[in-house]
């Protein structure tokens, strides 16, 4: 082969590389491959919710009747002739699976922080996440919505039809302000850093406060689903060793100094308000039936999604590791 | 942010830093003094030592800007219990490398000296008298060094420099004083400065001094090649009338050497190297080369305490006689360390007068067999050899009836210088003979006389001790070479002048005669054993390569012309061979008379690519002797390397530059990966 040629065929690769990557920045993030990685894996029919007796259609278990308790229309007549004991036997229907699945995710300014130790932003990792899952159950038909605005969707176009809105979105607050109330007994998914930042949420008692009303109201519509806290390695370990001055992302005029004398004992007290923080956040999305789930910004977003199909941890394991404990 | 608090503090402390920079500059000020270590040539910059001192104190009372980093966990970290935060100061070594580059620039801006010398006398410009001729590029470098060294001096001075060199110019021009110029200009002089490969004319350089303004005294420094000549001492004494005069010479150990031509031939050739200091022994090695560089040989030169000439004799293997091309002392690059070696020096060619076929009974083969390993040989008729160069014609007694065209040699031999060899035998003994034959050195009696046979009543003779003065003398005649018939001479026409070798009972063997430019040779007995058994003896080849030898060869024949040889490759000033200027002019036998070595004949080969005359210096150079004594008050020093001023003020911003890279490569370090700016939203 001429050098010439070698030289031409490694130019074309240089230049086909550096246009896969300039055209890989301006994918909008619902179209990029990774979406369709991350959800390889998952159960098809979607997230078993609710494994127990309810309204639904599926059989869930069979039992003697009960008189003046049971509905007659629920005894099983094939059953009950077949019955050895000559007891009626009363079928119980599963809890039917949610059709509808309302998203959110904060758009406040510390989403687009990264330390150098990340590899997503918070915002990047809410929305790779909230697509994928999105597009997953659209698969089956089921409604997809966003829960701010109560608008829902349903088909193969709905990772497009999100974005489009998310691109749209230009609020910044800390919790979903709903404009119409979702539908009774649909799914909700809502993910944020959860650390107390802006005006309204300046603090953490504040941020706990929000969450609440948020889940309660969701709860009156028999709304459960998954709080997902996308967390930057760097706010949970809290590893800076040599700065002293720090500022607030949302509110710069924040400035607190740490010095540098006791850095280790500082970092260890903060992993602990951490921890609390993240208990106390536990705490309220379990009391409203959520699932509380934390995905790291620096390890595969499949965790969160493997979580929310329970066929993964709800908190990675690195979380363990670093001793933020409930 | 300066605490407030502090202030009062800060400014006595400002005052006593301020106090204790006005106490160390009268003490740096004090190193103008200090003699041999440094000294510098702006002693109030030392004012800014305090300014150094101030610095210090400044950068470390001004607190280091601390890094920010964004952190969206802020409100929790709110609740980190954190100590009262003290303004942070730059960690002292961090303000080292800053503090080191402002105390380098106030170093340059004083402009310090290392080493200094003595000022230059008087207020004239620098006067460089420079020998440049062929003895000095043993040492060049060295000279170069010190030129510079004293343009620096007279730099520093703000002087202007005149530099007289005293060899001749390449291009033939008249020897004049280049200057005065400035330090700048007198530097490129002497980079391009170089030894040139003929002597220095010392006494046109005192000529091109009277050129100078020698109102304004000056200091003037001659860097001599450490050999005297019949100028010297006018020279001194004008250069005195200069200003203060300092002689610089080499040591002893690296004085010149110069190697006179050869003398013998190729295989045994002779040399004699010849030194201007004769104190110390001393062994110089010789090398003979051919052409292209490649050693043939070595010996050693070997001085004895007192002598300033040796002798070196190189024996060489016959093959490798014919390549010898010049003889020179390895690593010593100078005209002188180097002479060529032309064709007189090699092995001449014989021309051998052929007459019938090449067979056993051939009377050329014995002189042929007996000059083959020595002489190049030719063989052919008369009209044949005479097309080439040649130094000897052997004409066997064969051959003399043969050719029949006796005019041409004899034309030969009186014009051209060539040496006719003959011999004897039956057909010359028959030979009518005429008195006024020009191919015979003697008139000879007619017919040959028979020596040991039964009617001769006389024995067969032998060869009696060869005489002092003959080519033959050293050679020792053999005793069992018998002599059993000759020709002779007429009564009275062999003398002592004209015989070089004789038999026992007195008549001669071999004579001589010179006609025209050549000579005419001739054996009285044959050339084959009919006459003879010389011919199968060792003298009758030592015999035959002393005529060889005492031929001019074919070069000599040029220096009798009127030709003019055009230079083919010239010597320059290192003894490297060199393709000739336009300067360079063709040799006539009157430069080679008067040893003419300068720009128009440097030492080199002249004349075609057949045949070449070689130039050498050592015939411009009759005498080397060291410089003898000199004026009063004039000072004479030897070359030394150590001898060096150094101005210190490139090294300083030098200095300076490094410490500001360091600086900021401290800086960098100190702030690596300390920023982290929110990530730009992704594109919708």
């Amino acid at each position: 082969m001429k050098i010439d040629d070698l030289k031409a065929r490694i130019a074309k690769v240089f230049r086909l590389n550096a246009q896969a990557e300039e055209v890989r920045r301006h994918i909008p993030l619902h179209q990029r491959p990774d979406i369709d990685l991350i959800t390889r894996g998952l159960p098809r029919g979607g997230p078993h919710l609710y494994n127990k007796k309810g309204p639904g259609l599926q059989y869930f278990d069979q039992r003697p009747f009960v008189s003046g308790q049971d509905d007659p229309r629920g005894i099983h007549p094939k059953y009950s002739q077949k019955d050895k004991r000559g007891q009626l036997i009363y079928v119980e229907r599963e809890a039917e699976i949610r059709h509808n699945y309302y998203f959110w995710r904060s758009n406040k300014p510390s989403m687009d922080w990264k330390s150098e130790k990340a590899t997503f932003t918070g915002r990047e990792a809410a929305e790779i996440i909230m697509y994928a899952f999105a597009k997953h159950v659209a698969r089956t038909h089921e409604q997809i919505g966003l829960l701010e605005s109560g608008h829902t969707q349903r088909g193969d176009r709905v990772g497009e039809w999100m974005g489009m809105r998310l691109a749209q979105d230009a609020s910044t607050h800390d919790m979903p302000r709903m404009q119409r109330l979702p539908a009774k007994q649909s799914s909700a998914v809502l993910i944020s850093d959860f650390l107390p930042g802006d005006e309204e949420y300046s603090t953490p008692e504040s941020l706990y406060k929000g969450l609440d009303q948020t889940l309660k109201m969701l709860r009156g519509q028999s709304v459960a689903g998954w709080v997902v806290m996308v967390a930057d390695p760097q706010t949970l370990h809290f590893d800076y060793k040599d700065i002293e001055l720090f500022k607030g992302v949302n509110d710069a005029s924040i400035e607190i100094n740490l010095g540098k004398g006791k850095r280790k004992e500082q970092q260890k007290e903060y992993k602990d308000i951490l921890a609390e923080h993240i208990n106390k956040l536990r705490q309220i999305t379990k009391a409203y039936g959520f699932k509380f789930i934390i995905q790291r910004t620096d390890e595969p977003l499949q965790n969160a999604l493997r979580a929310v199909y329970n066929i993964g941890p709800a908190e990675p394991a690195s979380t363990a590791r670093m001793e933020i404990k409930p | 942010m300066m605490n407030t608090e502090n202030k009062p503090t800060s400014i006595k402390k400002l005052f006593k830093a301020a106090a204790a920079g006005l106490v160390a500059a009268p003490a740096a000020a004090q190193a103008v003094t200090l003699g041999s270590v440094s000294a510098t040539m702006a002693p109030w910059m030392l004012l800014a030592v305090p300014a150094v001192v101030a610095l210090w104190w400044v950068m470390k009372s001004i607190p280091q800007e601390r890094l920010k980093q964004i952190f969206p966990g802020i409100q929790l970290l709110a609740k980190v219990k954190r100590e009262e935060p003290a303004p942070t100061k730059m960690p002292w070594w961090q303000y080292i490398p800053i503090t080191l580059a402002t105390a380098a620039v106030v170093g340059a801006l004083a402009k310090p000296e290392y080493n200094p010398q003595a000022p230059l006398e008087g207020n004239g410009p620098v006067v460089l008298f420079v020998d440049n001729g062929w003895s000095p590029a043993r040492n060049w470098n060295m000279r170069t060094a010190q030129m510079e060294n004293l343009i620096a001096r007279a730099d520093r001075a703000a002087r202007s420099v005149v530099i007289i060199p005293t060899a001749a110019p390449e291009d033939g021009s008249p020897l004049i004083p280049i200057g005065p110029i400035s330090a700048t200009e007198a530097r490129s002089i002497v980079k391009t400065m170089k030894p040139l490969p003929w002597p220095s004319q010392r006494g046109e350089a005192l000529k091109a001094l009277d050129k100078l303004d020698s109102t304004q005294k000056t200091s003037v420094f001659w860097l001599s090649d450490g050999l005297d000549d019949q100028h010297t001492t006018a020279l001194a004494q004008k250069l005195q009338t200069l200003g203060n005069v300092t002689v610089l010479e080499d040591d002893k150990i690296i004085s010149p050497r110069l190697i006179d031509p050869p003398t013998g031939q190729a295989d045994k050739l002779s040399v004699t190297v010849r030194r201007a200091h004769g104190e110390a022994a001393d062994k110089v090695p010789l090398t003979v080369a051919d052409k292209k560089g490649n050693p043939l040989g070595s010996t050693e030169a070997i001085f004895k305490p007192g002598e300033t000439k040796a002798e070196a004799v190189f024996e060489l293997p016959n093959h490798v006689a014919n390549d010898i091309d010049h003889v020179l002392i390895p690593d010593d690059n100078t005209a002188g360390s180097r002479v060529l070696i032309d064709e007189r020096f090699r092995r001449r060619p014989v021309g051998i007068i052929q007459n019938g076929a090449d067979s056993l009974a051939n009377e050329a083969r014995y002189p042929m067999q007996a000059l083959a390993p020595y002489a190049e040989l030719h063989q052919g008729s008369i009209d044949d050899l005479l097309k080439h160069k040649l130094a000897v014609i052997v004409m066997t007694d064969a051959a003399s009836t043969a050719t029949g065209q006796n005019k041409k040699i004899e034309q030969w031999v009186s014009e051209q210088g060539g040496t006719l060899l003959r011999f004897a035998g039956p057909n010359l003994a028959q030979q009518e003979k005429s008195d006024d034959d020009p191919l015979l050195p003697i008139k000879l009696a007619r017919g040959s006389r028979t020596l040991g046979g039964d009617a001769s009543g006389s024995k067969a003779a032998r060869l009696s001790p060869f005489p002092e003065g003959s080519p033959f003398a050293g050679i020792t005649p053999p005793s069992d070479v018998f002599i059993r018939e000759e020709v002779l001479p007429q009564p009275g026409a062999d003398t002592k002048s004209n015989t070089w070798a004789r038999l026992d009972n007195g008549t001669p063997l071999v004579t001589v005669k010179h006609y025209g430019k050549g000579q005419i040779v001739l054996v009285h007995t044959s050339a084959d054993p009919s006459w003879s058994n010389l011919a199968y003896s060792g003298a009758f080849i030592e015999m035959l390569r002393a005529v060889v030898t005492s031929s001019q060869g074919v070069s000599e024949k040029l220096e009798n012309g009127d030709l003019s040889l055009p230079p083919v490759k010239v010597m320059d000033g290192e003894g490297r061979m060199t393709t000739p200027s336009a300067a360079v002019r063709p040799l006539t036998s009157e430069d080679i008379k008067s040893a003419d070595v300068g720009p128009r004949h440097p030492p080199g080969f002249y004349g075609n690519q057949i045949l070449q005359q070689a130039h050498n210096l050592a015939s411009a150079v009759p005498e080397l002797k060291p410089l003898g004594k000199l004026p009063d008050n004039i000072e004479r020093r030897v070359y030394e390397p150590g001898e060096k001023d150094r101005d210190l003020t490139g090294y300083m911003w030098g200095g300076a530059f490094a410490f500001l890279l360091m600086d900021l490569a401290l800086m960098a370090w100190t702030r690596r990966g300390k920023r982290h700016t929110p990530a730009n939203k992704p594109a919708p």
